[in-house]
């Protein structure tokens, strides 16, 4: 049955994936293989497009898949199998976190892990930023030249109380009224 | 998705810290799964228990849930809809902003002196130029935390 096999690929994936959205691309890469749903093309494909779209890579490749093979049942199911295991693995860490949060230990293992994680985040930031600037490795001056202007808009106050989704959407107004990429 | 959680749930509602972020983050980090449902179950949990990790982890999937089923054919044909590329083009553009501008915010507030300092760009340096996966840094980290956490136990 499609719906179970759609439920045990995603719900492996949840659980074995470490690292984040990116993490889950080689378990999707081969289950898309092993069970022929879709063509490693078409799954780049949609997971270059999910990445523009507002909401976690993995959470947007699962739904897409899901959809692909299942209908809208598919995709729910798909959704469902892939935070489950987030879910229940999260809510023990977190229980067992606020019962030894004030122990010496702890803190000072936050005390390492909270700049190791904003390292981690400017890896992230650095990730994108050359996709921005360099995109399919060649230079992108003009993309360089509006990314400096929207930083710059960035410290305007004003500007800083905007609603992040609204400054996201006119990036894309502004992708569609002038020539990008 | 860091650019958003630190507004609403920091700088909005007060439900919880910048500092405190960046823990769930790097917890999040090392734990299966999407780091931001990760992220979503944690702060869920921490408000409302096992309901309102389940309420958050349904709230952050979605809008993007929706947002693929409405945007399914178009995604699959984007390639022959070349606005629709510009306008992706744009949004990251955007978002890639959005993120710098948090870092900037972030590394502001959180790093305090050069031990901080060597974390972070070791981290960065580890993941951006090696290439390690993100889950064995933040386990190194653990283990380093433990480390220092010993020898300030045998001083005493």
């Amino acid at each position: 049955m499609i719906y179970l096999l759609l439920f045990w690929e995603f719900f492996k994936t949840g659980l074995l994936a470490f690292g984040g959205g990116l993490a889950t691309v080689p378990f999707l890469q081969r289950m898309v293989d092993t069970h022929g749903w879709m063509s490693q093309a078409e799954l780049m494909h949609s997971i270059t497009a999910g990445e523009s779209i507002p909401g976690p890579i993995g959470v947007n490749a699962a739904t897409y898949v899901g959809f692909h093979v299942g209908g809208v049942w598919g995709a729910t199911v798909a959704t469902f199998a892939l935070v489950l295991p987030s879910v229940i693995v999260m809510i023990f860490v977190a229980r067992a976190l606020s019962r030894f949060r004030d122990a010496p230990l702890v803190q000072k293992l936050f005390s390492v892990l909270r700049p190791v994680s904003l390292g981690l985040i400017a890896a992230t930031a650095f990730a994108m930023l050359m996709e921005t600037v360099f995109p399919a490795s060649s230079f992108n001056p003009w993309n360089l030249g509006v990314l400096a202007v929207l930083i710059a808009c960035l410290q305007i106050p004003k500007v800083k109380k905007w609603d992040p989704i609204l400054f996201i959407l006119g990036g894309g107004l502004l992708g569609l009224l002038v020539p990008f990429v | 998705m860091l650019p958003l959680l630190v507004r609403e749930l920091a700088e909005k509602r007060d439900w919880t810290t910048e500092e405190e972020i960046l823990d769930i983050f790097a917890v999040a980090q090392c734990m299966p799964g999407v780091i931001a449902v990760n992220t979503a179950t944690f702060i869920g949990y921490k408000r409302h228990k096992v309901l309102g990790a389940i309420v958050a982890t349904i709230g952050v999937v979605t809008v993007p849930f929706l947002m693929i089923l409405g945007l399914y054919w178009l995604m699959r044909y984007a390639m022959n809809f070349p606005w629709m590329l510009r306008v992706f083009a744009g949004m990251r553009v955007a978002v890639c902003a959005l993120i710098v501008n948090t870092l900037i915010k972030l590394v502001r507030e959180g790093i305090r002196d050069w031990l901080a300092v060597l974390l972070s760009v070791a981290a960065l340096l580890l993941v951006a130029a090696l290439h390690v996966n993100p889950a064995f840094v933040v386990l190194g980290a653990l283990l380093f935390g433990f480390v220092l956490w010993g020898r300030e136990r045998v001083k005493k």
